[in-house]
């Protein structure tokens, strides 16, 4: 198996563990104030990282621009999606629609990075895409 | 017909994250992943304004303090996530391969919700888990 996939499927379980510590922290607390702590946590994060490591910070104005356009465009879409369960969205139709952003990123890489799929490939971006909209169906709580 | 608020704002989130998914591999080309984990909050920082001015942000359902512990650990995770998924771009992940398979999360929480939370799994969720399954393994070989 390649690193990247590795990496790829190290991602997934911490943001999938996520999907839980949201939900207790949501269920202490109001999504806002939860919000403000996920920042705070992020903010330090981004504090260490300069502290451990020995990374390059000679960068562009417009690189930090485009670097910090990934922490806006990702946390709007928190926002925008609790804001779509706060306007009275049904989660059983709303968390099903907003897994399947990565639709938008394969189209995106095909028109802009030029990225192309084997036939392999597609099936098996086809049945993510089933999964999570099987996956995010309501579950009754026990 | 017009589609109804919450429906805009759930396919605002879809383009959202979705060029989220194109700006990771667009940048990490140019920076390294652990530079644009950095960055990263800088985007973060303005939105805190909304929760900060919301009336409900002190509207507790529980204990506030294990809230906010389970809120910055989700931070943690998260940050800790975006890192792993910056690395996997850089190391020649393509972005329509890594994105899709980093979105299999609900996999994890439906699996731990189960454990954790004690949450039921319905049929339709465990057709959910093999279509994750095979989706994995198709990615992968």
């Amino acid at each position: 198996m390649q690193t990247w996939f590795m990496l790829s499927a190290a991602a997934l379980l911490f943001f999938g563990v996520t999907g839980v510590t949201q939900k207790l922290s949501t269920n202490e607390t109001s999504f806002e104030m939860s919000f403000v702590w996920f920042c705070l946590a992020m903010f330090v994060i981004s504090a260490a990282i300069p502290l451990i490591g020995h990374e390059d910070w000679r960068v562009t104005w417009p690189l930090i621009a485009l670097a910090a356009l990934g922490g806006l465009l990702n946390g709007l879409g928190v926002l925008t999606s609790f804001a779509a369960l706060e306007k009275g969205g049904k989660a059983s139709i709303v968390i099903p629609i907003i897994n399947l952003y990565p639709l938008v990123t394969v189209g995106a890489a095909y028109l802009f990075l030029g990225e192309k799929l084997t036939a392999r490939q597609g099936l098996g971006i086809g049945f993510a895409l089933a999964a999570v909209v099987l996956l995010s169906q309501e579950t009754q709580a026990t | 017909m017009p589609l109804s608020q919450p429906m805009l704002l759930s396919f605002l989130t879809v383009l959202l994250w979705g060029a989220w998914g194109l700006q990771s591999k667009i940048i990490v080309d140019r920076i390294s992943p652990w530079a644009n984990q950095a960055l990263f909050s800088l985007g973060l920082a303005p939105l805190l304004l909304w929760p900060l001015l919301s009336k409900n942000l002190h509207c507790s359902r529980g204990s506030a303090r294990r809230g906010a512990l389970y809120g910055f650990i989700t931070g943690l995770l998260g940050g800790v996530g975006n890192i792993a998924m910056y690395l996997a771009l850089a190391r020649g992940g393509k972005a329509s391969i890594v994105i899709p398979v980093v979105g299999l999360a609900p996999l994890v929480t439906v699996v731990l919700a189960f454990f954790v939370l004690k949450e039921t799994l319905n049929r339709v969720q465990i057709l959910g888990l093999a279509a994750a399954a095979v989706s994995i393994y198709l990615l992968s070989i």
